[in-house]
């Protein structure tokens, strides 16, 4: 991987330059004209808000009525010899789902002999390395125990497995997943029938603790519209997927072609995605669900999502750096669902606090000031964002569960704005950080599950 | 192997459009003033734009029409088309009249009946008068009539299928439905009722059955909400139709009374509604018998009524236009007449009708204001004649209204203010014209 493809020096010279002078201007034209400006800002946002919705209609509809399947939902036509599969699985600090993954592991539906599993731990973390010795999972295991330098992230542990990797293929499961047991199966089938352009495969994501609270009902509904919609809707469009945090099947070839994981992006695997596609290489999504575990606390939660907005803000600076490249690799068409799925959700979860809060102080005060910022065509296109486009998201949730036979969800999922809010204010804390801890890898605590409920 | 080609379905959509298209032509070019229902549903939309007399698009419960018509009215405004006003709303009807003739080919598809028999619906329904008057002239009728026919065809195609798009297709259309006119009422509960039985019948998981209905409910109840809050915003009250001059019988004026343009459309929503109330039975057994037998009930009650309605019908239609031409032309009478008596006086004139005389005030530049009295509670007899208000009482005939403070103050005493009842067909009109005092 070039230093250029690297997160590890945040924000550089050009695009700090760039970002001085837009609000140079910025600030000249509130100087000069601030009604005006404000004005144009707000149309601006208001046709911003218009086209993510259509964008996110268009992508999702086709998916949603069932024109477009995932890769692996009918046959399973594997070869006559299965390949070696590598399976990574980092664990930091989990000595209590160590158990829990070894026999998820163990319940996969592949020769023993093909697997080569890779326990990636940290040298420091005393408690899983002995947890791990006392289990004595077998031989299809390998520790690998990596020193406590450099970041201490998981892309970084991932890399050190791949160096070792054996396999064809190559899967990255996190220590709290319960892959369905036919996955690797299904993948290897979907690779020999897909394109040999197609890199990875990311199997969809959901929770087994999802009834655990309303929390871990609004993730899942939030998991399902995206890895049950929204990227099968772009794999539909053979857009670049930014890919999920585990279950990410990859042609090993493909992953060492890239570089591997950036061990200086806190969210390497929607980096990695886009640098796969970037390289030459697809992603479709597998029709197979991986099973995790929610964060059931709100502190949990939180900092997972700040990491996730921050690592998500890294990978857009990071692919910027060479607009014109950028283009010229992806393409317009491309370089556009870019600009959607990273920089739009970005720029949504910054500025839909601003929005709410000005859609509540009119309700309140009815200030005819705000009539000035929306002019009747402004006002008419502001009203259908507000209230259809947030009806179409929240129905999309619905909807996705619904799809899954997650039918104790769908009342939970209608309910979804104030985990937006949630979402939001999560969103600061990453923009936050993004300056301040840029590398700071904050760990999301699992095994707060109920267990007797979800078995 | 596909035995249903889905050209078949374009080519269907396509000839409906044009054969409507041709008639939205005619009547564009038969008078200038066109339906009087066009003219008061454009006048919406151009109200709404200018920011007066919004109400009105509660009051008909279109929502989304008017900002519908106001863009496409923009785009042709831009385009300097002839007729800009009014072919927005004419393609919009055609649209949904193709749209309509889509949906029951494509639902008659999927029954498997044979390619003759739709044909013949399809044609023996849009040669029909009352069919092509409807979806020729440019009232939010047509569009509540295609998404009826959406909404039944979704609504079969899932039953059938099962499929998550058919489901989609019947829950936004039935949303849409509500939006676009009062009748959706009639539609979501017939609707929401088969839903539940289906439900119950089909699905054994009760958490499955909660779903669906509430699946199908969110789109429905979140649409009746919007058009609640869209009266609230802009009249300060949700519910203020029922408390309008005609508020006690607004259900029964908007499903029962004879209009002009909705002359034809209890008809046409019969017709349609026992066609397609036949695919569900069809579509609910899956027998084809039952189809056969209603298609035969059905296609011999549009023959023989567009045998003796056809003549009736264009009878009815030409004798409107002439009434309310007749109408606008009294109107600009009153208005010249009172002119003359009081030269060089400014004039305004408030209607409370429902309807709005946008073409005769149109051709009178010299009135500067209109007011919506549509809410007034003016103690009318049946019949007046020619009644004079007391220009000091003014104020209390004027409802509660958010508008209010924009009116410039209305002139004082003496009482120049004439209220005049009209008749045109069934419909009546009221109109008042205001006098300021000489000075």
């Amino acid at each position: 991987m070039t230093p250029e493809e690297s997160a590890f020096s945040g924000i550089t010279r050009a695009q700090k330059g760039w970002c001085f002078a837009a609000t140079g201007i910025f600030v000249y034209l509130l100087w000069h004209y601030p009604l005006n400006t404000i004005l144009m800002v707000n149309l601006f946002i208001t046709l911003f808000y218009l086209s993510f919705t259509v964008y996110k209609v268009i992508l999702i509809w086709p998916v949603s009525s069932e024109r477009a399947n995932s890769v692996g939902k009918k046959q399973l036509l594997l070869p006559e010899k299965l390949p070696i599969y590598t399976i990574l699985v980092p664990l930091y600090r989990e000595e209590n789902l160590v158990r829990d993954i070894t026999s998820a592991l163990n319940n996969l539906d592949y020769p023993i002999e093909c697997l080569d599993i890779k326990l990636l731990l940290e040298e420091d973390d005393y408690q899983t390395v002995e947890e791990v010795k006392k289990i004595n999972p077998g031989s299809a295991y390998q520790v690998i125990i990596l020193p406590p330098k450099g970041p201490r992230t998981k892309p970084k542990a991932c890399n050190e497995g791949l160096k070792q990797a054996k396999g064809k293929y190559l899967v990255i499961y996190d220590a709290e997943d319960r892959p369905e047991p036919d996955q690797l199966k299904k993948a290897v089938a979907a690779f020999s029938l897909a394109p040999a352009t197609v890199g990875c495969l990311q199997a969809k994501l959901n929770f087994y603790n999802s009834r655990q609270n309303l929390l871990t009902a609004w993730f899942s509904s939030e998991y399902s519209l995206w890895f049950d919609l929204y990227l099968p809707g772009l794999a539909n469009f053979s857009a670049p997927v930014p890919l999920g945090g585990t279950s990410n099947h990859f042609r090993i070839q493909a992953l060492r072609e890239v570089g591997g994981w950036d061990p200086y992006n806190v969210a390497e695997d929607c980096d990695l995605g886009y640098r796969l596609y970037r390289h030459g290489w697809h992603t479709r999504i597998l029709d197979s669900t991986t099973w995790e575990e929610a964060s059931s606390h709100l502190s949990d939660w939180w900092r997972q999502r700040s990491r996730w907005v921050k690592g998500y803000l890294q990978t857009y600076l990071v692919h910027l750096r060479q607009p014109v490249k950028l283009l010229r690799e992806l393409g317009f068409i491309n370089t556009c669902h870019f600009h959607f799925t990273v920089g739009g959700l970005l720029f949504c979860l910054l500025i839909n606090p601003v929005y709410w809060f000005l859609t509540f102080f009119w309700i309140v005060t009815r200030s005819q000031l705000l009539s000035y910022f929306f002019p009747r065509p402004v006002f008419l296109l502001s009203a259908f964002c507000l209230f259809i486009g947030n009806f179409i998201f929240v129905y999309s949730c619905a909807l996705a569960v619904f799809r899954r036979h997650d039918n104790h969800l769908v009342k939970q999922a209608l309910l979804i704005p104030p985990y937006w809010l949630l979402m939001s204010l999560a969103s600061w804390k990453g923009y936050w950080q993004f300056f301040f801890r840029p590398h700071h890898w904050e760990k999301t605590r699992h095994g707060f599950f109920n267990r007797e409920a979800v078995q | 192997m596909n035995s249903f080609p889905r050209w078949e379905n374009r080519f269907v959509f396509l000839l409906a459009c044009f054969f409507l298209l041709y008639w939205a032509r005619h009547l564009l070019l038969q008078s200038n003033c066109l339906c009087p229902e066009v003219i008061v549903r454009t006048g919406l939309a151009s109200d709404l734009w200018a920011e007066e007399i919004r109400g009105r698009q509660g009051l008909i419960c279109s929502f989304w029409w008017p900002p519908l018509m106001t863009l496409l009215s923009l785009t042709f405004f831009a385009l300097h088309f002839p007729f800009r006003i009014f072919l927005p709303a004419h393609l919009i009807s055609v649209f949904s009249g193709g749209l309509t003739a889509f949906f029951i080919n494509r639902l008659a598809q999927k029954q498997k009946v044979p390619p003759f028999f739709r044909w013949i619906f399809v044609s023996g329904l849009l040669v029909h008068p009352w069919v092509r008057h409807l979806f020729s002239t440019g009232t939010d009728y047509a569009v509540f009539l295609m998404l009826c026919s959406g909404t039944v065809f979704g609504l079969v195609c899932w039953m059938k299928e099962k499929k998550i798009r058919y489901f989609l297709l019947l829950n936004i259309f039935s949303g849409l439905a509500l939006l676009c006119h009062p009748a959706g009422l009639l539609l979501v509960a017939a609707v929401l009722i088969t839903v539940i039985i289906f439900s119950l019948v089909k699905e054994k998981d009760s958490q499955a059955r909660q779903a669906t209905i509430l699946l199908y409910l969110t789109p429905v109840l979140y649409a009746a909400a919007l058009w609640l809050l869209g009266n609230w915003v802009i009249m300060k009250d949700s519910l203020y139709f029922l408390r309008w001059v005609n508020g006690k019988t607004f259900f029964q004026n908007i499903f029962l009374t004879p209009g002009v343009c909705s002359d034809y459309f209890p008809g046409v929503t019969l017709l349609v509604a026992v066609y397609l109330s036949t695919m569900i039975l069809a579509g609910w057994r899956n027998q084809k018998k039952i189809f056969c037998f209603f298609f035969w009930v059905i296609f011999f009650l549009v023959l023989t009524s567009t045998v003796f309605v056809f003549r009736h019908a264009s009878q009815m239609t030409k004798e409107n236009q002439q009434n309310w031409e007749k109408t606008f032309q009294e109107i600009v009478e009153d208005i010249n007449f009172v002119r003359r008596l009081t030269p060089g006086r400014e004039m305004y004139v408030v209607e409370f009708s429902g309807y709005l005389f946008r073409y005769a005030w149109g051709n009178n530049p010299g009135i500067t204001h209109v007011f919506d009295l549509a809410r007034a509670k003016i103690p009318v007899s049946p019949q007046p004649a020619y009644i004079l208000i007391p220009s000091e009482k003014i104020r209390t005939f004027l409802p509660r209204d958010p508008f209010f403070h924009r009116y410039p103050d209305l002139p004082g005493y003496p009482p120049d203010f004439l209220l005049g009842e009209i008749t045109s067909g069934s419909l009546t009109l009221f109109r008042l014209l205001i006098l300021p005092p000489k000075n």
